[in-house]
């Protein structure tokens, strides 16, 4: 009635296999499809080629996005996948003042 | 429905640790707790399915009715705040989960002691560590647990209606509140959406948009961050101005606040999943329990017999009858029945030593026989 399916097994082991080190796993997948998006040459728009780390250029911390700033942000203007290159100030940290032990309940 | 004491697996620790459960431990006890074990029936289980799903639809009215009739202060919202619940409500801003911790004893109806609709957690032991304890334990029973399909399916849901891409943001130090958002974005990425992490004191303002450390626009946010938290940090005011869409979206907030259990016995006297609740002390006919608005993990609770601690009073407080949990093996269980995208798909159970859960308390597994078994 309400048990997981066979295939929610295969979810499941998938999803076992990927908690804990989703980050790492999400980012193999990320590489493979940046390495596709590569072969047909859309690497430029591909969004997994914007966070698979290890390949070259694409870096999600700074690679990437860092180069398109310095493009399309100081034009002003507001294009890329979700508008990259935002110019003025940013500040940081006006989230999170309040902690007491974790948020979850 | 039944409890029982059991032999934990002698590798439970080790298969904790396998299955990325860093929290199976917590302040020198064992969190997790497999000595234990609750037994239904397909009959109760339905149950619990039942009064959840009516819950829910009650809570939902009451939300309508509380943005219809301006019930900011029933339920703690300040004024300034109220128009961001309201504009979200309007707008039917997409809810992903929620949590309905119930009083039940087996024998009377289900009575719903409070909504976790913002910030629940518990969610990765209840949808894969005790599913994975009952293939090993109980492999010929059945469990009230579809929630890690129901998340991704909800997230697929999400993903339609244009969060493709969703950064996710708690306090990264917290490791269960790190945990559970862990779990969730591997849900999310298994529905194809994008779901980079980034702490919440990392996200950026730059006076039109908030941003992730590439300076890219969040378009979505995920936070397991508490709405009356985020309302007063010193970037919640540019919440209204910004493009993002949050989830748990604002108007959750109304439900996260115990005021919905005083609009709710307002609105539905009598119903059988509630109990009577008030704001005012004295008005439920009996003895009280009372709940800050804003409280959580059983802090600053004072019952008859019982005040707990904590920093949580600055908000108001809700007056709700005192019906003790039902104490069994020295044990006060409290029925955490999962919502996913409006509709029921889980169990989970957390026991304490005393009759306030907290942020200690056990959570035990459970298991049903599936109709016709014996």
């Amino acid at each position: 009635m309400r048990r997981a399916t066979a295939l929610n097994l295969v979810i499941l082991s998938g999803g076992l296999t990927l908690f804990g080190t989703a980050a790492l796993v999400s980012e193999q997948r990320r590489a493979a499809a940046c390495a596709r998006a590569r072969e047909n040459h859309l690497e430029d728009s591909d969004p997994n080629c914007r966070h698979a780390s290890g390949s070259s250029g694409s870096s999600y911390h700074g690679g990437y996005y860092a180069g398109r700033s310095s493009g399309i942000g100081g034009s002003g203007s507001s294009g890329g996948f979700f508008g990259f290159g935002e110019s003025g100030s940013v500040a940081r940290g006006g989230f999170g003042g309040f902690g007491r032990g974790g948020s979850g309940e | 429905m039944r409890r029982h004491m059991i032999t934990p697996r002698p590798d439970w620790q080790a298969r904790a640790e396998f299955l990325g459960f860093n929290y199976a431990n917590i302040e020198g006890g064992s969190y997790w707790d497999e000595a234990a074990a609750w037994e239904f029936t397909a009959a109760e289980v339905m149950t619990l399915d039942a009064a959840t799903a009516e819950i829910e639809r009650l809570c939902l009215l009451a939300v309508d009715h509380a943005v219809r009739t301006g019930r900011a202060a029933t339920l703690g919202i300040p004024d300034n705040s109220w128009p961001l619940v309201v504009e979200s409500w309007r707008r039917r801003e997409p809810s992903l989960y929620g949590r309905m911790d119930l009083r039940w004893d087996g024998v009377t109806p289900p009575k719903l002691l409070e909504y976790n609709a913002d910030t629940p957690t518990t969610l990765y032991e209840a949808s894969v560590v005790q599913w994975d304890w009952l293939t090993a334990v109980r492999p010929e029973a059945d469990q009230f647990n579809s929630l890690h399909e129901a998340l991704i399916g909800r997230w697929g849901e999400l993903k339609l209606g244009g969060y493709g891409r969703v950064h996710f943001s708690c306090l990264a130090d917290y490791i269960e509140d790190r945990g559970t958002v862990e779990y969730l974005r591997d849900t999310a990425i298994q529905a194809g959406i994008d779901a980079p992490f980034i702490d919440l004191g990392d996200i950026g303002w730059n006076g039109r948009h908030f941003l992730d450390l590439q300076n890219a626009r969040m378009e979505a946010i995920f936070k397991l961050y508490p709405w009356d938290w985020l309302l007063r940090d010193q970037f919640g005011s540019h919440i209204p101005q910004a493009p993002t869409h949050w989830v748990e979206p604002a108007w959750r907030l109304a439900l996260a606040s115990k005021g919905i259990l005083a609009l709710l016995w307002e609105m539905f006297p009598n119903h059988p999943n509630l109990l009577p609740a008030s704001r005012e002390a004295g008005r439920t006919g009996g003895e009280e329990v009372r709940k800050p608005l804003f409280g959580r993990e059983g802090a600053n609770i004072t019952a008859p017999g019982i005040e707990t601690g904590g920093s949580y009073t600055g908000d108001g407080f809700v007056f709700q009858e005192w019906c003790p949990l039902p104490c069994v093996d020295g044990r006060y269980p409290v029925f955490g029945s999962w919502v996913i995208g409006g509709k029921p798909h889980g169990l989970g159970i957390r026991e304490d030593p005393t009759p306030i859960t907290n942020d200690t308390s056990c959570f035990v597994p459970h298991y049903f026989m599936p109709a016709g078994a014996s």
